[in-house]
Parts: structure tokens; sequence; C-alpha cells
């Protein structure tokens, strides 16, 4: 079986812990086994480059050293958030000699040589397991469910380094969904930002900025979210839920990981243990589509 | 006859105000911005901000740093990175925005969004602790401290039923060589 290595970080190990099973089933039906970074850090998220420069590169930089020492290359790193920070470092450290020997300094014994190749999952899904692998797999058929494919701000936005697909209205992920029979369909809040910490730090301004998202699925008639961040996932998620109770909004769009899909397509069986970590609970939908 | 030596004045010293830092240390020319409000438009956040992202260039550009550190906007920023990447001049607007924030901790300027201040300083502490977030604890600091808790306790006891919150803390295997990567920035003032 081949191997890819991935950096299991804070969410995919707490919060979101069904992010880590779904995408672990889901490799698995596709061939692959996920190796984590072993004894991994966080990466600082938000925080550390909001207020510490250094701190933001020099976290990261521990992860890419150990990556890089454990020859995990190249890595997967499927939260968003910690895919544009180790993104960022990987990229600054590799551009500077100056840099690269101060971080070197900091994370010292550990040492980074600047090997490693940061992907999210998109990109891991179309170059190492390859689109022809997701067909080869497929069991299932998603018999056309309307899904819209939410991006966020991380997977195309990191500043200075080129994005794997376009920037504003990218399309990979719909590729990918509709190779697997769903029916992706065109909206215009694909790369809007879900308010990402905020909810945690002052969640009126993430409920705010997720609710026009809410509407437009609506009014589009459309069946499911798809989203690849554990934190946009779970803001889209638990923000309807919110709504329910505080306006009786009529919001109960299940917001899936894109692995969910992909995995129940190849034929995984995620089980109750799974949807029911969920807060809007997608069982409903998916039984309409002999999915579960 | 004498010859007529130049007058010598004071020396010409290159001007080094706030844009000129920014350069420096971040490498980001504030002066290549032409006021065209892309950034402004496109930013999911201006409804919070005193001074949308194209004022702050500005105001940069002007040297009114001390408005700049006093304002909401830096705090309210949630770096998504449109401004950034919309930018026709190529500036990092969301990095420059951190420059300022970062600065007005360094300064011990008052933040005008505590909550915000408050969480960062949190979160990077329980890092520090372990090597790794423990949210469990995180969010209880945060939330008894912001008056929070009570608001947000049924959100934590639905995820904590769901199997989604940690009971026991994880770590990196050597906590103190983990905390030597913070005193050593510490060591730099945070600074590249």
């Amino acid at each position: 079986m081949k191997t890819i290595g991935y950096y299991k970080s804070c969410s995919l190990n707490a919060s979101s812990n069904d992010y880590a099973r779904s995408l672990e089933m889901c490799f698995s039906r596709l061939g692959t086994q996920l190796v984590p970074i072993e004894d991994w850090n966080c990466c600082g998220a938000s925080s550390a480059h909001a207020t510490n420069e250094l701190l933001g590169l020099a976290l990261p930089a521990r992860n890419l050293a150990l990556a890089e020492q454990q020859g995990l290359n190249p890595l997967l790193v499927p939260c968003s958030a910690c895919y544009t920070r180790m993104l960022t470092a990987a990229d600054k450290i590799r551009k500077s000699d100056a840099l690269t020997a101060e971080i070197n300094e900091i994370i010292a014994p550990l040492r980074y040589m600047g090997t490693v190749q940061v992907r999210n999952i998109l990109e891991i899904l179309w170059t190492e397991v390859g689109a022809d692998a997701i067909l080869r797999a497929r069991k299932h058929d998603l018999g056309g469910m309307k899904v819209l494919c939410y991006y966020g701000c991380y997977l195309t936005r990191t500043p200075g380094v080129a994005s794997f697909d376009n920037r504003e209205d990218p399309r990979s992920m719909e590729r990918l969904l509709q190779m697997i029979g769903a029916e992706p369909l065109d909206w215009p809040y694909k790369t809007d930002c879900c308010g990402a910490g905020f909810s945690l730090i002052d969640a009126p301004v993430s409920v705010q900025l997720c609710e026009k998202m809410y509407d437009m699925a609506l009014e589009l008639g459309a069946e499911a979210i798809v989203a690849t961040c554990p934190l946009c996932q779970t803001n889209l998620d638990v923000n309807q839920d919110k709504l329910r109770k505080e306006k009786s909004a009529p919001y109960k769009i299940p917001v899936f990981y894109l692995t969910d899909l992909i995995g129940l397509s190849g034929g995984a069986d995620f089980g109750n243990k799974l949807w029911r970590k969920r807060f809007i609970d997608p069982r409903e939908l998916l039984s309409r589509y002999a999915l579960a | 006859m004498k010859e007529e030596t130049p007058q010598e004045g004071p020396a010409l010293e290159p001007k080094r105000g706030l844009a000129e830092e920014i350069m420096a240390e971040h490498g980001e020319d504030v002066y290549r911005c032409y006021q065209c409000l892309k950034c402004s438009a496109g930013c999911p956040m201006t409804f919070a901000m005193d001074y949308p992202p194209s004022q702050v260039m500005r105001m940069i550009q002007l040297g009114q740093e001390e408005d700049l550190l006093a304002s909401k906007t830096i705090w309210v920023c949630v770096t998504c990175n449109t401004c950034s990447i919309r930018c026709p001049n190529d500036i990092d607007i969301a990095l420059v925005i951190d420059s300022l924030r970062q600065k007005a901790l360094r300064k011990g300027r008052h933040p005008a969004k505590e909550n915000v201040a408050l969480f960062h300083k949190y979160f990077l502490d329980n890092v520090k602790k372990r090597g790794r977030t423990f949210e469990g604890e995180l969010l209880a600091r945060y939330q008894l401290k912001t008056g929070q808790a009570f608001e947000n306790a049924g959100l934590g006891l639905r995820m904590f039923l769901k199997g989604r919150l940690g009971v026991l803390p994880e770590s990196v295997s050597n906590k103190k060589a983990f905390r030597e990567i913070y005193r050593r920035v510490e060591e730099r003032g945070g600074k590249k």
C-alpha cells in the first residue's frame, strides 16, 4: 500500500477527530495509508503569526524539520489554516538563507534543510493519490446529489505562493465530486470566509459571515455543503444549529468533508459513530441516496 | 579671493517613518498603494472595522502610527488574505496588518479589541505548556475570563458528548526542549 505523510494536527486530534477518521478511512479505500508526523507540535494557528512573526514561522518549522527527518515528503496538511501556515513557513525559509539560519538556531537541535513540499488535500488527491484511483474505487454513485463546494480562504489564498488552482474560482473539488456522481452547483461564496477562529473569540461575527451562505444554499436548492477544513466544517455546521435555535431559521444543510463523500463512493462504512459527531445530522440525506 | 566653502547643514538622513520600517522588517512597500480600493471592496470584515484596509495603507504612508496601533481594524482582521491576493500592486496587506498588531503589542498599546488579544495570548500560553493545544482548558480559561462561559457552556457540553473534546491533554515528547523555541524567539524580540 502506498503511504503519504500527513500533519495530524490539533483539531484533527480532538474537536474534529471525525475528520481524521474520515480521511484515514477514505484514503485506505483509495489504496493509500496516511502516516502522521511523529512528535508533531501545534503550528501556532492564527495566534502566532498575528502577534509574533518569528514564532509564527518557528512553530511550523519544527514540524517541517520532523517531516523531513522522517522522510514524509510530500506532506499532506488537511487543515487549511495549518496548511497556509506550514506553506508560508516552508516558502519563506526556502527563499532566504538568513531566515533558514535563524530558524535553525531557534529549533536546534532539529535542523530544517528546506526540502518538504507542503500540499493540501485537493493537491494530494489530484497528484499523489490520482483521480484514476478515485474512479477505480467507485462502488456507489452519489446519484446527482446537489452539493456546494466550499474552499474557504486558505486552500487557494497564501500570498506569495502560487496556487494549485484558480485563487478566485477554483474547480478542482467540483471535478472530483462529478467523478463520483454528485452534481456540484455553481455559487458565489466558494472562497468566502467563515470567520475561522472568530467563532471562538467573538461568535456572532462568524455567524454573520455564514448566514448569507445558508440563504444562498437554500435558494439554489443545494442538499449539502462540502468542505475540506475542520474549522470551516465546524463553523458551517455549528452556526446553522445556532441560527435554528436563536432565530428559528430553516437551515438544515449537512456539511460534509470531501473525504466523507469520496469515502462513501469507495464503499467506506463510516457508520453512525461518525455521523453522530456532526451538528446537522446527514443520515436522512444519505439514506435518501441509499448511502447510509 | 577667498574661496567660498559650502555651508555645513544638518546631515541629510533618509526618512524612516512607519512605511520605511515595514519595508525594512517585512519587505512590503506600502508606498506602492495608489488607492484603487480593491482591498476594501473585497474585505469581509469592514463592517466591524474603524478604518478599511485601503485607509490603513494611506495612514501608513502618512505615518499615522498611533491612530493605527489604537484601531479596531488591526484586531478585527481575520487574515483571510483576500486583500493580499487582489492587490494590483502586490502588497501583502494582511501581513502589513499583522505587523501593526505585532507592533502594538511590542509597544504595550491597549488593544481596541481586548478579547482578541486575550485569546491569542491564552492560545499561545496553552501551546507553550505542552506543544499542542488542549482545547478544553483553553476555552474554559478564555470564556471564564470574558464572561462567555454561560452562553457557550451548551456548545461545549455538546462537543464533549459527541466525543469531540479531549479529556486528557496531549504533549510533545520533550516539553522542556519545546519551550526553548519560545525562549529563543522571545530573546530575539519576535522579529526576524
